[in-house]
């Protein structure tokens, strides 16, 4: 297991967003997390990169606890994510977007900018590259050039996958990446994610695209209020009692 | 209209337009013009770097400052006291003001920092009025409301640079030095690091940049040349006072920002040129040349919001559903305030 994470909780006031959930996402698998809106499921996905830790609970990766750890120092153990209402740098070019996320693996700072010696240059030639390489497999090359803001919002997703990408992280979560997407783009992305596991990536996501999870998720969590009610494969979970009460109501007797 | 302007980052432009002020800021000398117009030429470099060196804060990492006038004041106080005092060198006094300058800066952006936008406003306005007062009420350091008289001008291996030309190439060499540097850094990982914290901390924060450290880095710098600039302006006009150094001297230069554009290199010096030119070139329209200016300012504001050659206005919204950010509540609020505390 690459991540464990046990009795996560999370409270907003009188609402506990997220309630004692356990999850064991395993390596090179696509784990997916889903539940009706409003399931805690994003909360979940905010406390696993501290962006708002958890109250109370454990988040192991790797064998090390990470959840105090702040965001910056869980991006840099290799945990990168996107975001349900897209958070791209809107006014820095499409290249730029992407090689900022390759901030963690270089060093120069204000002397090497100043001065562009050579370790600078190395740098920002291998950044350039791997941006260059990750624009190109999300079919945005034509548009490097552009400001984040001005892209339609399906490639505005790509580029986000990107971004994340780019910080060659071993855990990438995916909040809803399919939203907006057409059928078209949607079974691109379908390709996309199970090219990453291949590449040897783990992926947890939270979609609501039904189809899409059911293709590709190697095991599937559903929550909802703030607790896990179900988890298996797809076949499992799909004829769980609870899941389906959960989704569309108790069955009449 | 305009499309290269809405281009990000075209290099090739870049060093066009600089190259091309440098030549505008060249012509008084080369015209062996009076000596009232190359003390405006003089000016305008100064203004260019102050400007620019906010823009570093305002432009760049999407903070707010009011008090950059201070800054410069404490710069060109921390000059001429050591100058006067000890009878050091320019050489000597002007690094040692940007230090000292740069050093009170991060320890306000220590202080600050963390504050949302709107209290980093009043933290830096107030912090601009305390640096005025103690100038005022320090007489045995600073000679209080009487100012500090006959500054020596610098000299370069012995000799003294009295002249106003010769006075103004010494300036024009610093400013050009400050944009460049500054023009590196915004090109460089540093510089990608401040754009995605004006553009969006979370996010930022989540790629691994550490939003405080380089929020106070950018606030450093932006003072340390700042206090550069202060020392050069000190022995320039050989006396300061405390008024110089007020309120509005740091509305002049946020004004020079927002007028010329945020976040762009050649945003902030054209807002110099221009705001030093209006009121010399209207001489003749006394105070109604501020009605002009104040004109102008709401016209580029309205049509223009990001400034004439800007990148991103000061209340631009990030995309369109932020617009209006700080009435935001719930969710995101919740993600602010997390953050904010750390």
């Amino acid at each position: 297991m690459i991540l464990e994470i046990t009795k996560l909780e999370k409270k907003f006031g009188g609402l506990t967003a997220v309630n004692a959930v356990d999850l064991s996402v395993k390596e090179e698998t696509i784990h997916a997390v889903i539940g009706p809106n409003g399931a805690g499921k994003t909360t979940f996905f905010n406390n696993i990169t501290s962006i708002i830790p958890a109250d109370s609970g454990r988040i192991i990766w790797k064998g090390e606890r990470i959840e105090r750890l702040s965001p910056q120092a869980i991006s840099a153990k290799g945990i990168a994510r996107t975001f349900q209402n897209i958070r791209l740098f809107a006014y820095m070019s499409v290249l730029d977007n992407v090689i900022t996320g390759t901030h963690n693996h270089y060093k120069s700072f204000v002397w090497g900018a100043i001065s562009r010696n050579a370790r600078y240059r190395r740098e920002e030639k291998e950044s350039r590259e791997l941006a260059m390489e990750l624009i190109e497999k999300v079919g945005l090359a034509d548009k490097r050039h552009e400001y984040a803001r001005n892209l339609p919002y399906g490639e505005q997703r790509k580029l986000e996958i990107a971004r994340a990408l780019a910080s060659k992280p071993k855990l990438l979560l995916l909040d809803e990446p399919a939203a907006g997407m057409n059928n078209a783009e949607t079974e691109e992305l379908d390709q996309f994610i199970r090219a990453l596991r291949e590449d040897g990536l783990t992926v947890l996501i939270i979609e609501h695209d039904v189809r899409l999870i059911m293709s590709i998720a190697d095991r599937i969590t559903v929550l909802d209020y703030g607790v896990k009610i179900a988890e298996g494969n797809a076949v499992e979970v799909q004829n769980d009692d609870r899941v389906i009460e959960a989704y569309l109501g108790k069955r009449r007797a | 209209m305009n499309t290269f302007m809405a281009m990000p980052l075209k290099r090739n432009q870049t060093p066009f337009w600089i190259g091309a002020v440098v030549l505008v800021l060249a012509v008084p000398g080369l015209l062996g013009g009076s000596d009232y117009l190359i003390q405006i030429a003089t000016m305008m470099a100064l203004y260019v770097v102050l400007a620019s060196s906010l823009n570093l804060i305002i432009g760049f990492t999407g903070m707010y400052s009011l008090g950059h006038g201070a800054f410069y004041g404490i710069g060109a106080y921390t000059s001429a006291i050591l100058a006067i005092n000890l009878d050091w060198t320019f050489w000597v006094t002007m690094p040692i003001a940007g230090i000292l300058t740069a050093l009170v800066g991060a320890f306000l952006g220590l202080a600050t920092l963390r504050l949302r936008q709107t209290f980093l406003v009043f933290g830096t306005l107030a912090f601009g009025e305390i640096v005025r007062i103690l100038i005022m009420n320090w007489p045995s350091l600073t000679r209080g409301p009487m100012g500090i008289p006959g500054i020596p001008p610098p000299s370069i291996l012995g000799f003294e640079l009295v002249s106003s030309t010769q006075y103004y190439y010494l300036i024009l060499v610093f400013a050009i030095l400050m944009v460049f540097l500054i023009f590196r850094l915004y090109h460089s990982r540093v510089g990608r690091a401040w754009v995605a914290i004006r553009e969006d901390e979370i996010a930022a924060s989540s790629m691994g940049i550490s939003v405080f450290g380089y929020k106070v880095l950018a606030f450093t710098i932006a003072c340390l040349i700042a206090g550069l600039a202060g020392a050069f302006y000190a022995h320039f006009i050989t006396f300061i006072s405390a008024d110089q150094f007020g309120m509005n001297e740091s509305f002049l230069i946020l004004t020079m920002v927002a007028l010329g554009g945020t976040g762009s290199i050649i945003g902030p010096i054209i807002g110099a040129l221009i705001l030093i030119i209006i009121p010399e070139a209207f001489r003749f329209l006394a105070e109604y040349r501020m009605v002009l200016y104040g004109a102008l300012l709401i016209l580029v504001i309205v049509v223009k919001p990001e400034g004439l050659a800007g990148v991103k206005g000061l209340f631009a919204p990030a995309s369109g559903a932020r617009r209006f950010s700080f009435l935001r509540s719930g969710f995101s609020a919740e993600c602010e305030k997390v953050e904010g505390a750390k």
